[in-house]
């Protein structure tokens, strides 16, 4: 047997087969949500499973949006109202989202569900290579937020052993990982780069701390900032995308061109964000709108992630049969429209982590004094500037920033320390 | 091992664990153990689906783990 794959017959299954397994699950689980969960008895009321024979078919069932997680919520008992569909003394995990688009939406988990989304994380973390021999440490909050939590255990599950870093700051988990000689991390990409330089302030160097691979998530993480991690802390770095409401969906293999979704445990539809009756064409960007197949707690049928993803071919060198993933594009709600251009902030990480490595942390504030959009970058570098070095700094961005977007930003060069901290 | 093997012996082990279940009605540390086994039977039935595809004709090959 491959010592490759964690699940080697399911990773290496025909397009044909895994098609085949699912569909028969999503039928299974448009039967039990219709029965068991208000806000789909709602929505497919009118649809029939076994008329879903293909993925053409699919087409003929609404999108779940965040927005009808949140309706729904309100109705029924609290905590989860519509969306629970199992007996609430049978609820063992309560995770919510972040709240940044709206109100957060809880997310309840049965031990059963809990741990398939665990099961689901051991395969990631063994497609980023994550073995028994791992010490691995976690810097994350360990609060109500799904983040690291499936994560913890998945990396438990696989045998390795797990290091919990919260409630430590900063400084507190690098002295950390050099007590315990962690040799493997997972954290936000963000994270990573602060956490490199703040190992720098302190006299250490980020490459001596001994980690042999981090696996990022959270947030979108341009292949600039995966280059610049792994430049960091001369290590691997592997990415993943996931959400609190359908789990970790996709992982990155040893090959690290792009990311693999783990099927069949998940139903990946990549749609055209202007016709969603269209699946996209490999290398084409689209919504990623993706049905979670094991989950009893909290069915989310071809929910609408809101992310922009570029459609991947149906193979790698890797040997994996799976649907990928070339690049997440980033939020459908973080582009947006400033003085009539498309504008994504991801594509301001990207140019940051490519062309300027004397920035570190940084944020955009956009704001509208009068009739206009007005932006500002201010930007800390990551070490200090000599003498009219920040003007130089400052004008050479603007002037990229505006090849690169077609907009004007005011750039400020502020004092190391001056942005809001980040955990 | 093929695929229909591991899903029989899950299907055994299954039939088991209700029993066990059923047996520790009084004792709820044994109760809940074995449906946290129920559990991870029923992930053990994710990871082993039917993958025969019913027109292609299939052979023990087909379902055979690597």
């Amino acid at each position: 047997m491959s010592q490759e794959f964690w699940s080697p017959h399911l990773e290496t299954l025909s397009r044909v087969q895994l098609e085949m397994v699912e569909l028969a699950r999503f039928r299974e689980l448009l039967a039990f949500a219709r029965s068991h969960c208000a806000l789909y008895r709602e929505k497919l009321s009118d649809i029939d499973p076994r008329s879903i024979n293909s993925r053409e078919d699919l087409k003929a069932i609404p999108l779940t949006t965040k927005e009808d997680l949140r309706a729904f919520q309100e109705i029924g008992p609290h905590p989860y109202g519509g969306i629970l569909a199992v007996d609430m003394a049978k609820v063992t995990t309560f995770r919510q989202t972040s709240g940044t688009t709206g109100r957060p939406v809880y997310v309840p988990e049965t031990y059963e569900s809990w741990q398939w989304r665990v099961e689901v994380w051991c395969h990631i973390l063994y497609m980023a290579g994550f073995r028994e021999r791992h010490r691995v440490f976690l810097p994350f909050g360990y609060n109500v937020y799904v983040a690291f939590w499936e994560a913890h255990y998945a990396a438990e599950k696989l045998g390795c052993e797990v290091v919990p870093g919260g409630a430590l700051d900063t400084r507190g988990r690098i002295q950390k990982i050099q007590e315990v000689k962690a040799n493997a991390m997972m954290c936000t990409p963000t994270y990573g780069l602060h956490m490199a330089e703040e190992a720098k302030a302190m006299g250490v160097d980020p490459k001596e701390l001994g980690l042999e691979r981090i696996l990022c998530a959270g947030e979108p993480m341009p292949e600039a900032t995966r280059k610049m991690l792994e430049g960091a802390y001369g290590c691997e770095v592997f990415d993943h995308i996931g959400g609190t409401e359908v789990c970790g969906w996709a992982g990155m293999c040893s090959e690290k061109k792009g990311l693999h979704v783990v099927e069949p445990f998940f139903l990946v539809e990549i749609l055209d964000p202007n016709d969603p009756l269209r699946e996209v064409s490999v290398g084409e960007t689209g919504l990623a709108v993706v049905t979670p197949l094991g989950r009893e707690s909290f069915s989310a049928i071809r929910f609408n992630t809101n992310d922009l993803v570029v459609k991947g071919p149906e193979s790698c060198s890797c040997g994996r049969t799976s649907q990928k993933i070339l690049e997440v594009v980033g939020r459908a709600d973080d582009l947006r429209k400033i003085r009539g251009v498309l504008f994504s902030f991801k594509s301001m990480e990207e140019l940051l982590r490519a062309e300027f490595p004397e920035i570190g942390e940084y944020e955009i504030v956009v704001s509208r004094p009068g009739a206009m959009d007005h932006v500002v970058l201010r930007a800390e570098p990551v070490a200090e500037l000599g003498k009219g070095k920040a003007a130089e700094l400052a004008q050479s961005l603007s002037t990229r920033i505006k090849v690169k977007t077609n907009l004007t930003f005011q750039v400020d060069i502020v004092p190391r320390g001056t942005s809001p901290d980040i955990r | 091992m093929s695929l229909l093997e591991m899903r029989e012996e899950i299907e055994e082990m299954k039939g088991s664990a209700l029993r066990l279940i059923d047996l520790a009605r009084g004792c709820p540390s044994v109760r809940r153990n074995a449906e946290v086994i129920l559990a991870f039977l029923r992930i053990l039935d994710f990871l082993t689906p039917v993958t025969e595809v019913p027109d292609g004709g299939s052979s023990e090959d087909k379902d055979s783990v690597p």
